[in-house]
C-alpha cells in the first residue's frame, strides 16, 4: 500500500490536534484540582497586619496675661494613650521650650482655662478632668520641680489630703502670684466655702468671702 | 445727683490722672505683687505701626455683671468677648455711661483691713461716668496685674480686664466723644 504525502500530512495533523487537547484537558484538571486544595483551607489563616493611624495633632494656647509668654499643650491620641507635651515660648527671647510630656489613659482630658496663667507668669494651672472627676493640676513654666522633685501638683489630691471635709467645686484661676482660688462646698452641710491654695508652701487657707 | 462711693476710696481723684511709677511694688488682699514697668514710647511705636482707625461704624461696650463678660461692637460686628472681673466689695454701678477720658497708667489704693490694696501702675484706664455716677467718683476699666480670675468679681468697683485684652480695648475706643458703655445684669432682665 503506497501512503501518500497527503495522507501523512493528514495524519500527522490529527495526531497533533489529539495532543493538544490531551494537553489542555490536564490543565484543566489541574486547575480544577488547584481550586478544590485552595478551597478547603481554613478562613482564620490571615497574615496581613493591623496598622494603627495616630490621631491628628490638637494644639491649645494660652497667652500670658501682659502678653510676653504663651503657654502651648499639644496632644496626640496614639494606640493605648494620649500623649501631651506642654511647651513654654517668650516672645523677648524668642525662645519655645519644651517643659515636659505626659501620657495619659484614653479617658484623662487635660485643658487650659482662661486664667491659667499666674499674674506673675511663673506658673500654670489646668484642669484634669476624667469620668464622674474634675481634677486640677499646677506647675511652674520656669521648670522648677516641687518638693520632692514632683513636676507638677495635683491638687484635688492635695486637698482631699489636708482639708477632709470639704470637696472641691471649681478651682477659678490665681488671687495673687502665688495662690489659686479654690471653691468647695462643705460635706455635711453643703455651705460654700472658698480657700487659697498656696504654691510655694502647698497649703490651704480657709477665706471670710466666698468668691463665687 | 445721687452720692455714689469713690470706685477707689483712698486715691479716688488722684486716680484720674495720669502717674506712671516703675520698679513699684503694689499690695492687693495682703500680699504684695510686683507693678509693671510702663514705657510710653513703646506705646507709640505701636501706634505707628498700627496706624490711625479711620472706621466710621459706630463703638459699643457692653459688661453682663451676671455672666462677668464684656462685650464691645463696632456696628454688627463683634470687636472682642472677652471675660471681666466686677465688684465683689464695692458694687460697680449699672446705667449707661460714656468713656470721658483714657489714661495709660495710674495709681489706685482704698479698702481696709484685709482688703486693702494700693497699685501703681495700674495699665490702660478708662473712665467712664453719666448724670447719676460722676467722673470725679472715678469708675473705670482697666488692667489687672494682681489677680487672674477674671469671670469672678473680684474688684472695689471698676471692671478688671486682662492686661492684653484691655489694651487692645484701649487703643479701639474712643474718648471725644466717648465710646458708650451699657453695665447691666442678665439674670435681672424677664425671659
Amino acid at each position: 500500500m503506497i501512503i501518500s504525502k497527503k495522507n501523512i500530512l493528514v495524519a500527522s495533523l490529527f495526531i497533533s490536534l489529539l495532543f493538544l487537547g490531551g494537553i489542555t484537558m490536564l490543565q484543566q484538571r489541574k486547575t480544577t484540582v488547584n481550586t478544590r486544595v485552595r478551597a478547603a483551607l481554613s478562613d482564620s489563616i490571615s497574615p496581613t497586619p493591623t496598622i494603627f493611624i495616630p490621631g491628628p495633632l490638637k494644639v491649645e494656647q494660652m497667652d500670658s496675661p501682659d502678653g510676653t509668654a504663651t503657654f502651648t499643650m499639644e496632644s496626640q491620641s496614639l494606640e493605648t494613650h494620649v500623649q501631651y507635651s506642654f511647651y513654654h515660648t517668650d516672645f523677648s527671647k524668642n525662645e519655645r521650650k519644651l517643659l515636659f510630656s505626659e501620657d495619659l489613659s484614653q479617658s484623662r482630658l487635660f485643658s487650659i482655662p482662661f486664667n491659667a496663667w499666674s499674674p506673675d507668669n511663673i506658673y500654670v494651672f489646668l484642669n484634669d478632668t476624667e469620668v464622674a472627676r474634675d481634677g486640677y493640676i499646677v506647675f511652674s513654666v520656669t521648670g522648677e520641680l516641687f518638693a520632692d522633685e514632683v513636676r507638677y501638683l495635683d491638687i484635688d489630691e492635695l486637698f482631699a489630703a489636708k482639708v477632709p471635709n470639704f470637696t472641691i467645686t471649681e478651682v477659678t484661676g490665681w488671687a495673687a502670684p502665688d495662690l489659686l482660688l479654690v471653691n468647695t462646698t462643705e460635706n455635711e452641710k453643703g455651705t460654700k466655702v472658698s480657700f487659697w491654695f498656696n504654691v510655694k508652701t502647698q497649703s490651704f487657707i480657709r477665706l471670710s468671702n466666698y468668691f463665687y | 445727683m445721687l452720692s455714689v462711693p469713690c470706685a477707689n476710696s483712698i486715691s479716688c481723684e488722684e486716680s484720674l490722672h495720669l502717674k506712671i511709677e516703675n520698679n513699684a511694688v503694689g499690695v492687693f488682699n495682703g500680699q504684695k505683687v510686683a507693678a509693671p514697668n510702663i514705657d510710653l514710647s513703646e506705646d507709640q511705636d505701636k501706634s505707628v505701626v498700627l496706624g490711625v482707625d479711620t472706621s466710621t461704624e459706630k463703638k459699643y461696650i457692653y459688661v453682663d455683671l451676671a455672666t462677668q463678660t464684656l462685650l464691645a461692637y463696632e456696628g454688627k460686628t463683634l470687636f472682642m468677648k472677652t471675660p471681666i472681673s466686677s465688684g465683689l466689695w464695692g458694687r460697680t454701678p449699672k446705667g449707661e455711661f460714656r468713656i470721658w477720658t483714657k489714661i495709660r497708667s495710674t495709681r489706685m489704693s482704698g479698702g481696709s483691713g484685709a482688703d486693702y490694696y494700693n497699685l501703681p501702675n495700674v495699665p490702660y484706664v478708662m473712665f467712664f461716668s453719666n448724670s447719676e455716677v460722676a467722673a470725679s467718683r472715678g469708675f473705670s476699666l482697666h488692667g489687672t496685674y494682681w489677680h487672674n480670675n477674671f469671670g469672678h468679681p473680684m474688684s472695689h468697683g471698676c471692671v478688671n480686664m486682662k492686661t492684653t485684652d484691655v489694651a487692645k480695648l484701649f487703643a479701639w475706643a474712643d474718648d471725644d466723644p466717648g465710646t458708650k458703655i451699657t453695665i447691666f445684669d442678665s439674670s435681672e432682665i424677664p425671659q
